[in-house]
């Protein structure tokens, strides 16, 4: 009778706890989100972009990504278990789109919303509430200007794209083609230089054996950029050479007075607005499918300031 | 033929599996509970329904491959290449498949065909062309089928299979991921086979002594060719669970494969000197690597600690058995 009675008395404790705990506890929106990697110094921005915003909003941000971009079935296998863990919302960047579709699929199975950062899905896959990534041609084209402003009419350029069938490198230099075309310049040579810096050396190297009188260079990225400067230094030239990414080899490139210039993408953005987008869906809001994180041009001016603003987030 | 098996078998002590073989088995099961319990306590999510399932879809890749990593340990040897046949065979399976309409069902006998070719050759390379050591033969296959396997395709994933592919990878049974009974089929038949066949316990005494195996009779080249041959085969059959999780075919695929399928046949207990290992602490090893894996992602670890973990937890299964063994002399 008296075990009895303890008993109810232990479970109404019990009981009236888990109230307390369930009223007490503010419903906060959960929010994981899965990177291509956390190692390298492109994503930790990302990721310092997202746990500013998320600190600030106070969200709880499960923030995961495998060592290495590559390591395809970790990062599904880290989608699985934030999906697992209940979130409200899905932000994810995917390493290899064609292989993520069944893990989007299950997230749209348990009906989490998902905001896709930096890397979108094949066009045949729409089942995402937002994409939100550099606009390259935008970014191709504020390289392609600031490249058309330290030329004149009829001075030669040569344009290196990435390998053969990646879009967000051949995006960046259609829209630097574009711009300098229509500022009067000739394009000498257009030639896929694989996103490496060895290749767009070899790549430059052969170009100038027919062109000798190249007056700048646009590289989809800051790779391309730096190898097309070490031949055009070997050949004994100094011309405007302009890349994307403004990775750090690049920024203290351009400090020396080396690069003229690199176009930095919006990865902090990409990170913050990850967050803040992922509350707007979570409070019932509409948000475009596809939003702009935007993308600045570096050159000796700021680039300083870029580099302290990354060291404050090491 | 019934003479040599009696002669081999008795010569080389294989009749009975000792009593100290259970003691490691025991002590790998209880070190899984221990580290479940743990994740249990840590995370709230880790002893759900929802999550044991995602480990056993997660771990099923791997548990494949391991039964041919496995085998080529048992016979002292390695396979470094199973994440780049995973990876080839897939790739062809798609081409036939998806590129060019091949019948479901006949594409997957052309994925597990490629990769038992594959294997086979690896068993040649060692057998018959006598390179040295599998650690090279298979180094070699290693890059070569990546090689290839990027070259294809230019590197461009292949996706949208049909459903038949995709059933071993993305079906469950209630609350059950398929690959979970294919995971269990493969261990207890290559259980049945390892212990209750001849071909089975040659594989033991292949490893655990070649010249003695040599001269009792049994073909050890056959059986080498047999170990690699299956190994590159069940390489192949994960990088069909592997393609129904995903439902594409990419020439990157599998490569944190190959040390995982090692780090789990070690922490498995079976020995680099070949002749020793138990094929159901095997998965036991999977299971440990899935679970810290998982376990440490509900937890919100940085990935970078998961690669030292397992690194620090291979180190540790292979000490406690050498200062087990001491003990025991």
């Amino acid at each position: 009778m008296q075990k009895k009675r303890l008993t109810a008395i232990v479970m109404a404790a019990v009981f009236a706890f888990v109230l307390c705990g369930g009223a007490m506890a503010a419903p906060k929106l959960k929010v994981g989100m899965v990177l291509k990697t956390l190692s390298s110094q492109y994503w930790k921005i990302v990721a310092a972009g997202a746990q500013q915003a998320a600190a600030k909003n106070n969200v709880e941000l499960i923030l995961l990504g495998p060592p290495t971009e590559d390591a395809v079935e970790q990062e599904i296998n880290m989608v699985q278990d934030v999906l697992s863990q209940n979130v409200d919302v899905l932000v994810f960047s995917p390493s290899q789109p064609a292989a993520s579709v069944n893990i989007l699929m299950k997230a749209k199975a348990k009906k989490v919303p998902v905001i896709l950062v930096d890397t979108g899905m094949p066009a045949s896959f729409t089942d995402y509430a937002s994409f939100i990534g550099t606009d390259n041609i935008a970014a191709g084209k504020a390289g392609g200007k600031a490249l058309a402003s330290q030329l004149t009419k009829g001075d030669k350029v040569i344009l290196l794209d990435g390998a053969p069938g990646n879009p967000s490198m051949s995006d960046r230099i259609k829209g630097a083609e574009e711009v300098l075309k229509a500022a009067g310049m000739v394009i000498a040579a257009k030639q896929p230089a694989y996103s490496d810096r060895e290749k767009a050396y070899t790549v430059t190297q052969n170009v100038l054996q027919t062109e000798p009188n190249i007056k700048g260079v646009f590289a989809g990225n800051d790779e391309e950029a730096l190898g097309a400067l070490r031949a055009l230094q070997q050949a004994g030239k100094k011309v405007p050479i302009i890349g994307v990414d403004a990775n750090d080899d690049a920024l203290k490139s351009i400090l020396a007075g080396d690069l003229y210039g690199s176009v930095a993408q919006g990865n902090y953005d990409m990170g913050r607005l990850g967050i803040e987008k992922a509350i707007e869906i979570a409070t019932g809001k509409k948000i475009e499918k596809r939003i702009d994180s935007g993308a600045t041009l570096i050159t000796k001016d700021n680039a300083q300031q870029l580099v302290d603003f990354r060291n404050s987030i090491k | 033929m019934s003479q040599e098996k009696a002669v081999s078998a008795a010569a080389l002590g294989m009749e009975k599996p000792k009593p100290k073989k259970n003691m490691y088995s025991l002590g790998v099961l209880m070190s899984l509970f221990i580290l479940g319990l743990i994740m249990t306590i840590l995370s709230p999510r880790f002893l759900t329904i929802d999550n044991l399932t995602n480990v056993a879809s997660q771990a099923s890749v791997s548990a494949i491959i391991s039964v041919g990593m496995f085998l080529a340990i048992l016979t002292s040897g390695i396979d470094l290449s199973v994440g780049s046949v995973l990876a080839l065979s897939t790739m062809v399976m798609g081409v036939v498949c998806v590129n060019h309409g091949l019948n479901p069902y006949l594409s997957i006998l052309v994925c597990l065909a490629m990769g038992a070719l594959l294997g086979f050759l690896n068993g040649i390379m060692l057998t018959k062309m006598s390179l040295p050591h599998p650690f090279i033969s298979t180094m070699g296959m290693k890059m070569m089928a990546r090689g290839v396997a990027l070259v294809i395709t230019a590197a461009a994933p292949i996706s949208l299979f049909p459903e038949p592919v995709q059933f071993l990878g993305n079906n469950s049974l209630g609350p059950l991921p398929i690959s979970l009974f294919l995971v269990a089929v493969l261990y207890i038949g290559m259980y049945l086979f390892l212990t209750r066949t001849a071909t089975g316990r040659y594989i033991y005494a292949v490893g655990g002594n070649k010249e003695a195996s040599r001269l009792s009779g049994i073909k050890v080249h056959r059986i080498l060719n047999l170990v690699y041959t299956i190994s590159g085969m069940t390489a192949a059959l994960a990088g069909i669970v592997l393609v129904g999780r995903v439902n594409a075919a990419y020439p990157l695929a599998g490569q944190d494969y190959d040390s995982d399928a090692i780090a789990a046949v070690i922490i498995g207990g079976a020995s680099f000197f070949g002749g020793v290992g138990n094929i159901g602490n095997t998965i036991i090893g999977v299971l440990i690597i899935a679970v810290l894996r998982n376990g440490l992602n509900l937890l919100n670890v940085d990935s970078n600690f998961q690669t030292f973990a397992i690194g620090a937890v291979i180190i540790l299964a292979v000490y406690i058995d050498v200062v087990r063994q001491k003990v025991m002399k």
